[in-house]
């Protein structure tokens, strides 16, 4: 297709660097701009000539920094393409780029506004086509661009957008402001989004009402530190979704906790209620250590503390 | 032996399937020549060696029947776990999947098609069935053909269960059990003996059938169909399975069991089994995309200790001990036993273990049988 390139010189302000093929340009730093001033233009910029116009297709940072130092531009000339085949050369172009959360949105938001994101291009993005993780993002940009700065922040975890996919545009719009302010773990985030989205379909109203009716805001306006707003704001989610667990499990553990106390022995129940048993463990370092233990072993086994265990 | 039997009350007969896929060994067998017969309208194709069937299955998901040359093993047992108890009843394998479209059906997971699939060399199968059967006619079989399809949705296509209740005429040690959410009674025609063949019907709330037992007939069809087998001297079975948590459960089941008394006398019941809904994590999403109305998979659900989501055991024990004392204050006792469940609930629920029982499978194959335990 491009078998008579042509190379042209231009300045900086007849080219064109309006054109949304150009996704991820940003403009140079000082050190980019003392290099080129340094060893000059090694390579073209590819442009379009559309009528009297060129269009920048790769190259902005060269065109910027260029024109920063007030000098001439070389550019090659590719004939006139479609909006797929243009962002398709400037992805190619830009292949050496690290392929970071935002890089890979801002990608996809362009391939798919044009509605075409083909395999090829999900190739050079190093997602496979089919796989798991390409049909996240492909759940991710139906969800509004306003979340990818969070996205990128690491705010949000790109797990979410399978559940994000199907909220309304009312309920994705009252949870933004968890997340806007806040920097959840993958498995957080989830959990937030997979249990408020339940407890509301369960109660038949809209997770906007729920996070209403849970006083979610307040904690998110309160003077805890970040990482407590998040255990707070879980904590009353849970609640919210399983009220007969959590409560079970808030007597439980101080039940247990009182049986360990001053034992030196940690007591857990880790089988949700499904069994009656019983998780003890300790640390001995000696045997005085373990005579200790024993020690509060035979203590709890002679106490009441164990005689209604524990499901009712 | 029973007369006129397939004329039960409020017969329900699922949709029909548009075309019939036949593995090229099967083409001549009884079975298919049966099917044909019996859907003139259907498309027949035949599956070339080595050519896949999703290449035959139609885009628009509409129903499919395949009539396989089945290689593996008919007979198997029931799968079970170590920490719950299972009834350990021997599954006769006749086909796979199911056209009933019921929310909570783990078939969803395991086949992903409504491609019914259904095991057309029989021959095989009842050679297959004889040599366990016969090695040793004192050793009991307690068999069903209810755990991968449903025992009767096609048996006004396929009369795979009369076949299999003709067959098993000869052998005294086999009990069958035939699971159905339909009402067809053919096979009872067949029937030498009411002794040995166990019509079950699975049995909810009706609030539950509506909604999400869609195709199936409506709890008073089966209890009626229950009640004409009991007429004729056959022993039901009925299992509540699953049992669902949702608001106004407590007045649905209670009045399940007030005409499962309405129908049947403790009497004609061989056993009852209860079975709270239970799923492997992939079949909730599967819920959630087929089936956007159910909203119980949101309810207090935990990891049981097979790696299935079960329902909270306070919430569940408080279902089963609800229809277990409404079922006993009828006279139902000693039939009553929980599928699936670990000694810890038994013994909460029914105030034994299957130990206490002897075992569970030694009990019901004795309850299968009639005896006294």
């Amino acid at each position: 297709m491009y078998n008579t390139p042509q190379i042209i010189t231009v300045h900086a302000e007849s080219i064109s660097l309006d054109d949304p093929c150009l996704f991820w340009a940003h403009s140079p730093d000082n050190h980019f701009i003392s290099s080129m001033e340094k060893y000059g233009q090694i390579e073209p910029v590819l442009v379009m000539a559309v009528a009297d116009q060129k269009i920048l297709v790769a190259g902005y940072k060269r065109v910027k920094a260029l024109k920063a130092l007030k000098r001439k531009i070389m550019a090659l000339v590719l004939p006139v393409a479609d909006p797929y085949l243009k962002g398709q050369i400037y992805l190619l172009s830009n292949t050496g780029q690290n392929l970071d959360m935002k890089k890979t949105v801002l990608a996809l938001r362009y391939f798919s506004s044009i509605g075409r994101i083909s395999e090829e291009i999900l190739t050079n993005l190093h997602l496979v086509p089919g796989s798991k993780l390409e049909q996240l993002w492909q759940s991710w940009i139906s969800i509004p661009c306003s979340w990818d700065t969070l996205l990128a922040k690491g705010n949000i975890s790109l797990e979410c957008a399978r559940i994000m996919q199907n909220l309304k545009a009312e309920d994705l719009e009252a949870v933004y402001p968890f997340f806007d302010q806040l920097s959840w773990s993958r498995s957080s985030s989830l959990n937030f989004l997979t249990w408020l989205g339940e407890t509301a379909r369960m109660k038949k109203a809209g997770i906007c009402r729920l996070i209403h009716e849970l006083e979610l805001a307040p904690i998110l306006q309160s003077r805890l530190s970040p990482g407590d707003k998040i255990k707070k704001i879980m904590l009353v989610v849970f609640q919210a979704r399983y009220p007969v667990l959590s409560s079970l499990k808030g007597s439980l553990t101080r039940k247990l906790r009182q049986i360990g106390a001053k034992s030196g022995w940690k007591v857990e129940h880790l089988d949700d209620y499904e069994s009656r048993e019983l998780v003890f463990s300790t640390r001995v370092k000696n045997i005085q250590d373990l005579q200790k233990a024993l020690r509060g072993l035979e203590q709890i086994s002679s106490s009441k503390a164990l005689e209604n265990w524990p499901v009712k | 032996m029973g007369p006129g039997s397939d004329t039960a009350p409020g017969k329900h007969i699922p949709a029909l399937p548009e075309k019939i896929i036949l593995d090229p060994e099967v083409v001549h067998s009884p079975m298919a020549r049966k099917v044909t017969a019996r859907l003139p309208e259907a498309q027949v194709m035949i599956l070339e060696p080595g050519q896949n069937l999703c290449h035959l299955s139609d885009a628009d998901n509409s129903l499919v029947i395949y009539l396989k040359h089945f290689r593996g093993r008919f007979l198997r047992p029931c799968p079970a776990t170590s920490r719950y108890r299972c009834c350990g009843y021997q599954i006769i394998h006749i086909g796979e999947n199911c056209p009933l479209n019921c929310s909570y059906c783990i078939l969803q997971a395991y086949f992903q098609d409504r491609t019914v699939k259904v095991w057309a060399n029989q021959h095989d199968l009842m050679h297959q069935l004889d040599e366990a059967f016969s090695k040793d006619f004192r050793k009991q079989f307690r068999v069903g053909t209810g755990e991968f399809t449903d025992s009767l949705a096609l048996e006004h296509l396929t009369g795979y269960s009369s076949d299999l209740v003709e067959f098993l005429n000869n052998y005294s040690n086999v009990c069958l059990e035939l699971k159905s959410k339909i009402i067809d009674l053919s096979w009872m025609k067949k029937a030498l003996s009411s002794q040995r063949i166990l019509p079950a019907w699975s049995v909810n709330s009706q609030e539950i059938i509506s909604a999400e037992e869609k195709g199936a007939s409506s709890l008073e069809e089966r209890l009626q169909a229950a009640g004409k087998c009991a007429e004729q001297g056959f022993r039901v079975c009925l299992h509540f399975d699953p049992i669902i948590h949702y608001p106004g459960w407590e007045k649905g089941y209670s009045r399940t069991v007030e005409m499962i008394h309405d129908y049947l006398q403790p009497v004609n019941i061989a056993y009852i089994s209860m079975g709270s809904f239970r799923y492997m994590p992939v079949l909730k999403e599967l819920i959630e995309h087929n089936h956007p109305q159910s909203s119980y998979i949101f309810n207090e659900f935990i990891m049981g200790m097979d790696g299935k989501s079960r329902l909270l055991l306070p919430l569940r024990t408080e279902q089963f001990r609800l229809i277990a004392q409404k079922l006993k204050a009828g006279g139902i006792s000693k039939q009553i036993y929980l599928c699936m469940e670990s000694d810890l609930v038994w013994k909460e629920v029914l105030g034994c273990t299957p130990n206490d029982l002897g075992g569970l499978d030694k009990h019901l194959l004795n309850l299968s049988f009639g005896r006294k335990n």
